[in-house]
Protein backbone atom coordinates (compact mmCIF):
# COMPACT_ATOMS: atom_id res chain seq x y z
CA UNK A 1 0.00 0.00 0.00
CA UNK A 2 1.24 3.18 -1.11
CA UNK A 3 1.60 5.70 2.00
CA UNK A 4 -0.46 7.92 0.71
CA UNK A 5 -2.80 5.69 1.20
CA UNK A 6 -1.83 4.45 4.83
CA UNK A 7 -1.57 7.92 6.12
CA UNK A 8 -5.20 8.63 4.62
CA UNK A 9 -6.12 5.32 6.47
CA UNK A 10 -4.87 6.63 9.68
CA UNK A 11 -6.70 9.60 9.20
CA UNK A 12 -10.04 8.61 9.19
CA UNK A 13 -8.65 6.42 12.81
CA UNK A 14 -7.71 9.31 14.40
CA UNK A 15 -11.36 11.22 13.53
CA UNK A 16 -13.00 7.99 13.73
CA UNK A 17 -11.72 8.00 17.33
CA UNK A 18 -12.13 11.59 17.69
CA UNK A 19 -15.73 11.58 16.55
CA UNK A 20 -16.47 8.75 18.38
CA UNK A 21 -15.18 10.21 21.31
CA UNK A 22 -17.30 13.28 21.21
CA UNK A 23 -20.44 11.69 20.82
CA UNK A 24 -19.69 9.08 23.52
CA UNK A 25 -18.55 11.98 25.55
CA UNK A 26 -20.92 14.54 24.87
CA UNK A 27 -23.80 11.77 26.14
CA UNK A 28 -22.25 11.52 28.98
CA UNK A 29 -21.45 15.45 30.12
CA UNK A 30 -24.90 15.52 29.82
CA UNK A 31 -25.76 13.14 32.31
CA UNK A 32 -22.89 13.95 34.93
CA UNK A 33 -24.37 17.77 34.13
CA UNK A 34 -27.71 16.79 35.20
CA UNK A 35 -26.36 14.03 37.80
CA UNK A 36 -24.35 16.81 39.68
CA UNK A 37 -27.17 19.31 39.33
CA UNK A 38 -29.85 17.04 40.91
CA UNK A 39 -31.34 17.49 44.10
CA UNK A 40 -30.74 13.89 45.35
CA UNK A 41 -27.52 14.96 46.84
CA UNK A 42 -25.70 11.12 47.10
CA UNK A 43 -25.78 11.06 43.38
CA UNK A 44 -24.49 14.77 42.82
CA UNK A 45 -21.47 14.38 45.60
CA UNK A 46 -21.02 10.48 43.69
CA UNK A 47 -21.06 12.16 40.43
CA UNK A 48 -18.94 15.46 41.56
CA UNK A 49 -16.36 12.66 42.78
CA UNK A 50 -15.97 10.83 39.95
CA UNK A 51 -15.20 14.24 37.76
CA UNK A 52 -13.16 15.11 40.25
CA UNK A 53 -10.95 11.88 40.40
CA UNK A 54 -11.17 12.36 36.08
CA UNK A 55 -9.98 15.85 36.32
CA UNK A 56 -6.84 14.89 38.45
CA UNK A 57 -5.51 12.29 36.33
CA UNK A 58 -2.80 12.54 33.41
CA UNK A 59 -4.84 11.60 30.55
CA UNK A 60 -2.78 8.62 29.11
CA UNK A 61 -3.05 7.11 32.73
CA UNK A 62 -6.79 6.76 32.29
CA UNK A 63 -5.71 5.47 28.61
CA UNK A 64 -3.71 3.23 29.93
CA UNK A 65 -5.77 2.34 33.35
CA UNK A 66 -8.71 1.59 30.79
CA UNK A 67 -6.90 -0.40 28.31
CA UNK A 68 -4.69 -2.35 30.73
CA UNK A 69 -6.70 -2.13 33.62
CA UNK A 70 -9.67 -3.45 32.09
CA UNK A 71 -8.45 -6.50 31.09
CA UNK A 72 -6.82 -7.21 34.41
CA UNK A 73 -10.15 -6.17 35.58
CA UNK A 74 -11.80 -8.95 33.85
CA UNK A 75 -9.39 -11.51 34.53
CA UNK A 76 -9.92 -11.05 37.84
CA UNK A 77 -13.52 -11.45 37.97
CA UNK A 78 -13.99 -14.13 35.47
CA UNK A 79 -10.75 -15.62 35.41
CA UNK A 80 -10.53 -15.58 31.59
CA UNK A 81 -8.33 -13.60 29.72
CA UNK A 82 -10.39 -11.06 27.05
CA UNK A 83 -8.50 -8.51 25.47
CA UNK A 84 -9.96 -5.18 24.74
CA UNK A 85 -9.84 -3.68 21.76
CA UNK A 86 -7.48 -0.68 21.69
CA UNK A 87 -10.08 1.36 19.62
CA UNK A 88 -12.57 0.81 22.19
CA UNK A 89 -10.74 0.97 25.11
CA UNK A 90 -9.83 4.54 23.55
CA UNK A 91 -12.91 5.63 22.92
CA UNK A 92 -14.34 4.90 26.52
CA UNK A 93 -10.94 6.80 27.84
CA UNK A 94 -11.32 9.44 25.76
CA UNK A 95 -15.05 10.09 25.80
CA UNK A 96 -14.42 9.54 29.91
CA UNK A 97 -11.53 12.75 29.86
CA UNK A 98 -13.98 14.78 27.63
CA UNK A 99 -17.53 14.49 29.43
CA UNK A 100 -15.56 15.46 32.85
CA UNK A 101 -14.44 18.97 31.51
CA UNK A 102 -17.39 19.14 29.38
CA UNK A 103 -20.02 18.37 32.01
CA UNK A 104 -18.30 21.55 33.77
CA UNK A 105 -18.98 23.61 30.75
CA UNK A 106 -22.66 22.11 30.10
CA UNK A 107 -23.25 22.71 34.23
CA UNK A 108 -22.99 26.55 34.27
CA UNK A 109 -24.56 26.81 30.72
CA UNK A 110 -27.61 24.77 32.65
CA UNK A 111 -27.30 27.89 35.15
CA UNK A 112 -27.19 30.19 32.92
CA UNK A 113 -30.84 29.32 31.50
CA UNK A 114 -33.21 31.56 33.76
CA UNK A 115 -36.06 29.55 35.74
CA UNK A 116 -38.63 31.29 33.73
CA UNK A 117 -37.90 29.86 30.81
CA UNK A 118 -38.86 26.34 31.95
CA UNK A 119 -41.67 28.11 34.20
CA UNK A 120 -43.68 29.35 30.96
CA UNK A 121 -43.08 26.15 29.48
CA UNK A 122 -44.69 24.14 32.56
CA UNK A 123 -47.60 26.86 32.72
CA UNK A 124 -48.47 25.58 29.35
CA UNK A 125 -48.73 22.29 30.18
CA UNK A 126 -45.57 21.18 28.01
CA UNK A 127 -44.14 17.93 29.77
CA UNK A 128 -40.69 17.99 31.85
CA UNK A 129 -39.32 15.85 29.08
CA UNK A 130 -40.53 18.18 26.42
CA UNK A 131 -39.32 21.18 27.86
CA UNK A 132 -36.37 20.28 28.78
CA UNK A 133 -35.20 18.92 25.32
CA UNK A 134 -37.12 21.90 23.58
CA UNK A 135 -36.73 24.79 25.74
CA UNK A 136 -33.66 24.16 27.83
CA UNK A 137 -31.00 22.25 25.96
CA UNK A 138 -31.18 24.69 22.72
CA UNK A 139 -30.56 27.56 25.11
CA UNK A 140 -27.65 25.43 27.23
CA UNK A 141 -25.78 25.19 23.67
CA UNK A 142 -25.52 28.84 22.91
CA UNK A 143 -23.58 28.92 26.63
CA UNK A 144 -22.02 25.68 26.18
CA UNK A 145 -20.78 26.50 22.51
CA UNK A 146 -17.50 27.95 23.07
CA UNK A 147 -16.23 25.80 25.91
CA UNK A 148 -17.28 22.79 24.57
CA UNK A 149 -15.46 23.95 20.98
CA UNK A 150 -12.32 24.35 23.06
CA UNK A 151 -12.56 20.75 24.49
CA UNK A 152 -12.84 19.37 21.29
CA UNK A 153 -9.88 20.51 20.20
CA UNK A 154 -8.30 19.40 23.09
CA UNK A 155 -9.94 15.87 22.75
CA UNK A 156 -8.73 15.91 18.81
CA UNK A 157 -5.33 16.20 19.71
CA UNK A 158 -5.38 13.38 23.00
CA UNK A 159 -6.16 11.24 19.96
CA UNK A 160 -2.37 10.98 19.83
CA UNK A 161 -2.23 9.76 23.18
CA UNK A 162 -3.89 6.06 21.65
CA UNK A 163 -1.13 5.54 19.90
CA UNK A 164 0.94 4.17 22.65
CA UNK A 165 -1.78 1.30 22.98
CA UNK A 166 -1.61 0.35 19.88
CA UNK A 167 -4.33 1.92 17.88
CA UNK A 168 -3.19 2.96 14.49
CA UNK A 169 -4.12 6.61 14.33
CA UNK A 170 -1.68 9.08 12.52
CA UNK A 171 0.89 9.71 14.97
CA UNK A 172 1.58 5.70 15.31
CA UNK A 173 1.57 6.05 11.39
CA UNK A 174 4.09 9.20 11.18
CA UNK A 175 6.04 7.27 13.81
CA UNK A 176 6.44 3.58 11.95
CA UNK A 177 7.12 5.82 8.53
CA UNK A 178 9.67 7.72 10.36
CA UNK A 179 11.69 4.80 11.73
CA UNK A 180 11.29 2.88 8.20
CA UNK A 181 12.70 5.55 6.30
CA UNK A 182 14.75 7.67 8.00
CA UNK A 183 13.01 10.70 7.33
CA UNK A 184 11.32 11.99 10.93
CA UNK A 185 11.19 16.04 9.85
CA UNK A 186 9.00 14.96 6.99
CA UNK A 187 6.74 11.96 8.27
CA UNK A 188 5.97 14.00 11.46
CA UNK A 189 5.93 17.42 9.85
CA UNK A 190 3.16 15.75 7.60
CA UNK A 191 1.00 14.56 10.67
CA UNK A 192 1.43 17.72 12.18
CA UNK A 193 -0.07 19.17 9.15
CA UNK A 194 -2.80 16.78 8.97
CA UNK A 195 -3.58 17.37 12.46
CA UNK A 196 -3.82 21.62 11.85
CA UNK A 197 -5.73 20.94 8.97
CA UNK A 198 -8.52 18.85 10.79
CA UNK A 199 -8.54 21.73 13.45
CA UNK A 200 -8.39 24.82 11.27
CA UNK A 201 -11.75 23.18 9.85
CA UNK A 202 -13.36 22.53 13.14
CA UNK A 203 -12.96 25.98 13.97
CA UNK A 204 -14.26 26.92 11.23
CA UNK A 205 -17.22 24.70 11.28
CA UNK A 206 -17.79 25.97 15.15
CA UNK A 207 -17.64 29.29 14.27
CA UNK A 208 -20.62 28.95 11.90
CA UNK A 209 -22.37 27.19 14.38
CA UNK A 210 -21.37 30.16 16.60
CA UNK A 211 -23.08 32.54 14.80
CA UNK A 212 -26.14 30.26 13.52
CA UNK A 213 -26.44 29.71 17.66
CA UNK A 214 -26.70 33.52 18.29
CA UNK A 215 -29.13 34.20 15.41
CA UNK A 216 -31.70 34.93 17.53
CA UNK A 217 -29.58 38.25 18.66
CA UNK A 218 -27.74 39.30 16.13
CA UNK A 219 -31.11 39.54 13.56
CA UNK A 220 -34.52 40.38 13.60
CA UNK A 221 -36.30 37.95 11.55
CA UNK A 222 -35.74 34.68 11.14
CA UNK A 223 -34.24 33.54 7.32
CA UNK A 224 -34.65 30.11 7.01
CA UNK A 225 -38.89 29.80 7.75
CA UNK A 226 -40.79 31.24 4.70
CA UNK A 227 -42.45 34.43 5.06
CA UNK A 228 -46.02 33.91 6.52
CA UNK A 229 -48.49 34.85 3.63
CA UNK A 230 -50.96 37.37 4.69
CA UNK A 231 -54.38 36.78 4.32
CA UNK A 232 -54.79 38.04 0.63
CA UNK A 233 -51.73 37.27 -1.23
CA UNK A 234 -50.25 40.19 -3.57
CA UNK A 235 -51.29 38.46 -6.93
CA UNK A 236 -55.14 38.32 -5.94
CA UNK A 237 -54.87 42.01 -4.89
CA UNK A 238 -53.26 42.89 -8.05
CA UNK A 239 -56.09 40.65 -9.96
CA UNK B 1 -68.65 28.57 38.37
CA UNK B 2 -65.17 29.98 37.89
CA UNK B 3 -62.65 29.71 40.43
CA UNK B 4 -63.28 29.22 44.20
CA UNK B 5 -60.58 28.64 46.57
CA UNK B 6 -60.73 27.67 50.42
CA UNK B 7 -58.79 28.62 53.41
CA UNK B 8 -55.48 28.36 51.21
CA UNK B 9 -52.37 28.40 53.29
CA UNK B 10 -49.03 28.91 52.47
CA UNK B 11 -45.33 29.26 54.15
CA UNK B 12 -41.76 29.54 52.86
CA UNK B 13 -39.56 28.07 56.06
CA UNK B 14 -40.83 30.16 59.25
CA UNK B 15 -42.31 32.93 57.12
CA UNK B 16 -46.06 32.38 56.71
CA UNK B 17 -46.36 33.95 53.01
CA UNK B 18 -50.79 33.32 53.01
CA UNK B 19 -53.20 32.50 55.81
CA UNK B 20 -56.73 31.28 55.37
CA UNK B 21 -57.48 32.39 52.04
CA UNK B 22 -60.83 32.19 50.66
CA UNK B 23 -62.67 33.74 47.51
CA UNK B 24 -64.48 32.61 44.92
CA UNK B 25 -64.66 34.53 41.27
CA UNK B 26 -67.59 34.26 38.95
CA UNK B 27 -66.92 33.55 35.39
CA UNK B 28 -66.33 35.51 32.68
CA UNK B 29 -64.77 37.98 35.85
CA UNK B 30 -61.89 39.88 35.65
CA UNK B 31 -60.43 40.10 39.22
CA UNK B 32 -57.74 42.23 40.25
CA UNK B 33 -55.57 40.94 43.01
CA UNK B 34 -54.19 44.54 44.48
CA UNK B 35 -51.41 44.89 47.21
CA UNK B 36 -48.12 45.81 48.02
CA UNK B 37 -44.78 43.76 47.15
CA UNK B 38 -44.37 40.75 49.98
CA UNK B 39 -48.74 41.12 50.47
CA UNK B 40 -48.27 37.31 48.81
CA UNK B 41 -50.66 38.09 45.75
CA UNK B 42 -48.02 36.46 43.50
CA UNK B 43 -48.24 33.54 45.13
CA UNK B 44 -51.69 33.44 45.25
CA UNK B 45 -51.74 33.63 41.92
CA UNK B 46 -49.36 31.27 40.78
CA UNK B 47 -51.25 28.72 43.11
CA UNK B 48 -54.05 28.91 40.73
CA UNK B 49 -52.16 27.63 38.28
CA UNK B 50 -50.17 25.38 40.36
CA UNK B 51 -46.78 26.74 39.94
CA UNK B 52 -46.83 26.89 43.66
CA UNK B 53 -48.32 24.04 45.68
CA UNK B 54 -50.59 25.40 49.04
CA UNK B 55 -50.11 23.59 52.38
CA UNK B 56 -53.35 23.25 52.92
CA UNK B 57 -56.77 24.30 51.40
CA UNK B 58 -59.02 23.68 48.13
CA UNK B 59 -58.75 24.83 45.48
CA UNK B 60 -61.65 24.59 42.63
CA UNK B 61 -60.61 25.87 38.78
CA UNK B 62 -61.89 25.11 35.59
CA UNK B 63 -64.25 22.19 36.85
CA UNK B 64 -60.89 20.58 38.72
CA UNK B 65 -60.83 20.54 42.40
CA UNK B 66 -57.44 19.95 44.18
CA UNK B 67 -57.56 19.27 48.10
CA UNK B 68 -53.66 19.89 49.91
CA UNK B 69 -53.46 18.68 53.32
CA UNK B 70 -51.11 20.07 55.51
CA UNK B 71 -47.67 17.60 55.80
CA UNK B 72 -48.95 15.32 53.36
CA UNK B 73 -47.49 15.62 49.86
CA UNK B 74 -49.92 14.60 47.37
CA UNK B 75 -48.06 11.51 45.07
CA UNK B 76 -46.05 13.82 42.29
CA UNK B 77 -46.73 11.46 39.37
CA UNK B 78 -50.62 11.95 39.80
CA UNK B 79 -50.37 15.04 40.73
CA UNK B 80 -48.19 16.16 38.03
CA UNK B 81 -50.47 14.32 35.72
CA UNK B 82 -53.61 16.35 36.78
CA UNK B 83 -51.89 19.38 37.05
CA UNK B 84 -50.49 19.31 33.55
CA UNK B 85 -54.19 19.06 32.72
CA UNK B 86 -55.14 22.23 34.52
CA UNK B 87 -52.07 24.21 33.19
CA UNK B 88 -53.54 23.82 29.22
CA UNK B 89 -57.35 25.42 30.58
CA UNK B 90 -55.10 27.70 32.49
CA UNK B 91 -53.46 30.15 30.76
CA UNK B 92 -50.41 32.28 32.86
CA UNK B 93 -49.02 35.56 31.49
CA UNK B 94 -45.13 36.59 33.39
CA UNK B 95 -43.80 40.00 34.43
CA UNK B 96 -41.01 39.24 32.29
CA UNK B 97 -42.83 37.80 29.32
CA UNK B 98 -40.56 34.94 29.34
CA UNK B 99 -40.58 34.37 25.97
CA UNK B 100 -38.37 31.70 24.31
CA UNK B 101 -35.91 33.69 22.55
CA UNK B 102 -34.24 30.85 20.31
CA UNK B 103 -37.84 30.45 18.82
CA UNK B 104 -39.42 32.60 16.21
CA UNK B 105 -42.76 34.68 17.42
CA UNK B 106 -44.54 32.16 15.18
CA UNK B 107 -42.85 29.00 16.64
CA UNK B 108 -43.21 30.71 20.82
CA UNK B 109 -47.05 30.21 19.75
CA UNK B 110 -47.16 27.10 18.38
CA UNK B 111 -44.83 24.78 20.70
CA UNK B 112 -47.11 23.93 23.30
CA UNK B 113 -50.38 23.18 21.13
CA UNK B 114 -48.42 21.36 19.00
CA UNK B 115 -46.64 19.18 21.85
CA UNK B 116 -50.25 18.52 22.48
CA UNK B 117 -51.40 16.98 19.72
CA UNK B 118 -52.79 19.60 17.67
CA UNK B 119 -51.54 19.72 13.76
CA UNK B 120 -49.04 22.20 12.79
CA UNK B 121 -51.46 23.89 10.36
CA UNK B 122 -54.34 24.84 12.53
CA UNK B 123 -52.04 25.77 15.17
CA UNK B 124 -49.95 28.14 12.80
CA UNK B 125 -53.80 29.91 11.81
CA UNK B 126 -54.56 30.14 14.94
CA UNK B 127 -51.07 31.80 15.80
CA UNK B 128 -51.46 34.05 13.00
CA UNK B 129 -55.28 34.85 13.79
CA UNK B 130 -53.98 35.58 17.39
CA UNK B 131 -50.92 37.90 16.07
CA UNK B 132 -53.28 39.96 14.00
CA UNK B 133 -55.25 40.07 17.02
CA UNK B 134 -52.50 41.58 18.92
CA UNK B 135 -52.42 43.94 16.37
CA UNK B 136 -48.29 42.12 15.47
CA UNK B 137 -49.54 40.42 12.10
CA UNK B 138 -45.90 41.14 10.40
CA UNK B 139 -43.84 40.05 13.55
CA UNK B 140 -44.45 36.09 13.10
CA UNK B 141 -41.08 35.60 12.10
CA UNK B 142 -39.29 38.51 14.04
CA UNK B 143 -36.86 36.89 16.75
CA UNK B 144 -38.43 37.84 20.01
CA UNK B 145 -35.14 40.23 21.24
CA UNK B 146 -36.19 41.86 18.33
CA UNK B 147 -39.27 43.09 19.71
CA UNK B 148 -39.69 45.86 22.32
CA UNK B 149 -41.35 45.21 25.97
CA UNK B 150 -44.59 45.72 25.09
CA UNK B 151 -44.90 43.81 21.69
CA UNK B 152 -42.90 40.83 23.87
CA UNK B 153 -45.89 41.05 26.22
CA UNK B 154 -48.46 40.87 23.50
CA UNK B 155 -46.96 37.93 22.02
CA UNK B 156 -46.85 36.09 25.60
CA UNK B 157 -50.75 37.10 25.92
CA UNK B 158 -51.29 35.20 22.44
CA UNK B 159 -48.64 32.40 23.51
CA UNK B 160 -51.19 31.78 26.27
CA UNK B 161 -53.93 32.45 24.27
CA UNK B 162 -53.16 29.46 21.85
CA UNK B 163 -54.44 26.81 24.28
CA UNK B 164 -58.19 28.88 24.18
CA UNK B 165 -57.84 28.72 28.25
CA UNK B 166 -60.68 28.83 30.15
CA UNK B 167 -58.94 31.53 32.89
CA UNK B 168 -56.07 33.47 31.92
CA UNK B 169 -53.25 34.80 35.01
CA UNK B 170 -51.70 37.98 34.77
CA UNK B 171 -48.58 38.32 36.97
CA UNK B 172 -47.66 41.86 37.12
CA UNK B 173 -48.04 42.38 32.83
CA UNK B 174 -47.06 46.02 33.48
CA UNK B 175 -44.88 46.62 35.47
CA UNK B 176 -41.79 46.50 32.86
CA UNK B 177 -43.98 48.61 30.75
CA UNK B 178 -44.40 52.62 30.42
CA UNK B 179 -47.92 54.03 30.81
CA UNK B 180 -48.59 54.65 27.02
CA UNK B 181 -47.76 50.99 26.59
CA UNK B 182 -49.50 49.35 29.33
CA UNK B 183 -52.85 51.27 28.13
CA UNK B 184 -52.64 48.78 24.86
CA UNK B 185 -52.66 45.71 27.66
CA UNK B 186 -55.23 47.41 29.37
CA UNK B 187 -57.26 47.47 25.98
CA UNK B 188 -56.11 43.68 25.46
CA UNK B 189 -57.52 42.63 28.69
CA UNK B 190 -60.84 44.44 28.50
CA UNK B 191 -61.25 43.24 24.68
CA UNK B 192 -60.59 39.63 26.49
CA UNK B 193 -62.80 40.44 29.29
CA UNK B 194 -65.69 40.74 26.37
CA UNK B 195 -65.18 37.96 24.77
CA UNK B 196 -65.67 35.96 27.90
CA UNK B 197 -62.67 34.91 29.53
CA UNK B 198 -61.95 34.57 33.46
CA UNK B 199 -59.06 36.83 34.33
CA UNK B 200 -57.55 36.96 37.21
CA UNK B 201 -54.45 40.09 37.18
CA UNK B 202 -52.06 40.75 40.03
CA UNK B 203 -50.78 44.30 40.46
CA UNK B 204 -49.81 46.91 42.26
CA UNK B 205 -50.87 49.84 40.29
CA UNK B 206 -54.07 51.44 41.35
CA UNK B 207 -54.70 53.20 38.19
CA UNK B 208 -53.78 50.04 35.80
CA UNK B 209 -56.42 48.08 38.59
CA UNK B 210 -59.14 50.59 38.17
CA UNK B 211 -59.06 50.56 34.47
CA UNK B 212 -59.46 46.69 34.13
CA UNK B 213 -61.25 45.06 37.13
CA UNK B 214 -64.73 43.90 37.51
CA UNK B 215 -63.80 42.62 41.02
CA UNK B 216 -61.07 43.59 43.62
CA UNK B 217 -59.22 41.39 46.35
CA UNK B 218 -57.14 43.51 48.36
CA UNK B 219 -54.19 41.62 50.13
CA UNK B 220 -52.04 42.50 53.26
CA UNK B 221 -49.21 40.52 54.95
CA UNK B 222 -51.12 37.13 53.15
CA UNK B 223 -54.94 37.60 54.34
CA UNK B 224 -57.47 39.35 51.97
CA UNK B 225 -58.51 42.75 53.96
CA UNK B 226 -61.01 43.33 51.36
CA UNK B 227 -63.13 42.08 48.53
CA UNK B 228 -65.72 43.06 46.46
CA UNK B 229 -67.22 44.64 42.98
CA UNK B 230 -65.31 47.35 41.28
CA UNK B 231 -67.46 49.90 42.83
CA UNK B 232 -65.12 49.43 46.10
CA UNK B 233 -62.33 51.30 44.48
CA UNK B 234 -64.07 54.54 44.95
CA UNK B 235 -66.33 53.22 48.19
CA UNK B 236 -63.81 51.42 50.37
CA UNK B 237 -64.53 49.53 53.05
CA UNK B 238 -61.94 49.39 55.00
CA UNK B 239 -59.19 52.14 56.11
CA UNK B 240 -56.42 49.92 54.87
CA UNK B 241 -57.59 49.72 51.19
CA UNK B 242 -59.15 53.30 51.44
CA UNK B 243 -55.20 54.30 52.37
CA UNK B 244 -53.77 52.36 49.52
CA UNK B 245 -55.65 54.14 47.22
CA UNK B 246 -54.68 56.79 48.17
CA UNK B 247 -51.03 56.71 47.16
Amino acid sequence: MGLTALFAEATVMTLGLALSSLALGLFMAIAFSLAELSRFKPLALATSTVVAILRGLPEILVVFFIYFGSTHAIFLLTDEFIEVSPFIAGTIALSLIYSAYASQTLRGAFMAVPKGQAEAAVALGISRFHCFFRIILPQTWRHALPGLGNQWLVLLKDTALVALIGVHDLLLQAKMTAASTYEPFTWYGIAALIYLAITLVSQNILERMKSRSNRHLTSSHSTTEPPVEKAVSHSEATA
Amino acid sequence: MGIAVQSLSKSFGDHQVLRDISFSINKGETTVLLGSSGAGKSTLLRMLNLLESPDQGTLNIANMEFTFHKGQKPSPSSASAKACQLRRKVGMVFQQYHLWPHMTVLANLMEAPVQQGISKAEARDKAIGLLERMGLPDKANAWPSSLSGGQQQRVAIARALMLSPEVLLFDEPTAALDPAITNQVVEIINELQASGITMVVVTHEVDFARKIASRVVYLENGEIVEEGTAERFTAPQTSAFKSYLQH
